[in-house]
């Protein structure tokens, strides 16, 4: 099996159905799932070498790609969650400036 | 006396709206040991999944109802979106461990190969919600806080 053949007719056919269905809009899709790809391609590989020497059949191998998509997501949230703190962080370090700030002016 | 009160109250007001502005979300020790316990128990289960899903009926629903009122919990904590969104993933029919358990019982058995795969997937994506739990605040460590306790005592 020539994986890397596999990898870029997956990404022809998914930029090709992409432009179809949502025009330049499909831009976005066609990146995230470039990167769904490039992210998951020793995973995609394995999972597919198994799938045709019959180690796994046809339910697990969709099971494993819709997991692998899942994973990708909660990393998103993980990312955006661990930004919100860091901005959090951020306000709170500006709050106690202002704060120090006009308490040292009413006191003077 | 009178613009003295007015002045304090301005000063709650301001910061009471500062505070909720910078607000962070905060780390829930119950949620870090029910993830971390959970995380084990499913995993325990998953190693099971080469054997008859009629064999384990129990263990399963047991999973299933701890994991919805984890996620119920969850979804009904302030400032906790993420969290929320993160159990809904992990434990919902059409995803990870949620569609697992389906997948099990549909087909009865599972092969080892798959479970083999499988397993680090879960596992993944526990320990990512594990991750976030633990870079939330321990306490809300802001120190107006206290200034407004203070005023208002």
């Amino acid at each position: 099996m020539d994986f890397e053949k596999l990898l870029k007719e997956l990404k022809e056919e998914i930029v090709a159905e992409a432009k179809l269905k949502f025009g330049n809009e499909g831009k976005v899709i066609v990146s995230d799932m470039q990167d769904y790809l490039d992210s998951s391609k020793e995973k995609l590989k394995k999972w597919s070498l198994l799938f045709v020497q019959g180690a796994i059949d046809k339910d697990e191998l969709a099971w494993l790609l819709k997991s692998q998509k899942d994973l990708l997501t909660m990393r998103s949230l993980l990312k955006i969650g661990v930004n919100k703190i860091k901005l959090g962080h951020f306000k709170n370090k500006i709050i106690s400036i202002v704060f120090n700030k006009l308490v040292g002016m009413v006191t003077l | 006396m009178k613009t003295m009160k007015k002045v304090k109250n301005t000063w709650i007001v301001v910061m009471t709206f500062l505070i909720a502005w910078s607000c962070v979300p905060l780390q829930d020790p119950v949620t870090l040991r029910e993830t971390q316990e959970t995380k084990q128990a499913t995993l325990t289960l998953i190693e099971k999944s080469d054997t008859p899903f009629s064999q384990n009926e129990e263990a399963v629903s047991a999973l299933k109802t701890r994991m919805e009122n984890i996620e119920t919990r969850e979804k009904n904590k302030k400032r906790n979106e993420i969290t929320a969104k993160m159990w809904e993933l992990l434990s919902s029919d059409e995803h990870l461990v949620g569609s697992y358990l389906k997948l099990w019982e549909d087909k009865g058995t599972l092969s080892t190969m798959f479970i083999e795969q499988a397993t680090p997937q879960i596992e993944e994506a526990y320990d990512m919600m594990l991750l976030y739990e633990t870079k939330k605040d321990k306490q809300n460590k802001n120190a107006l806080t206290e200034f407004i306790n203070n005023l208002t005592n």
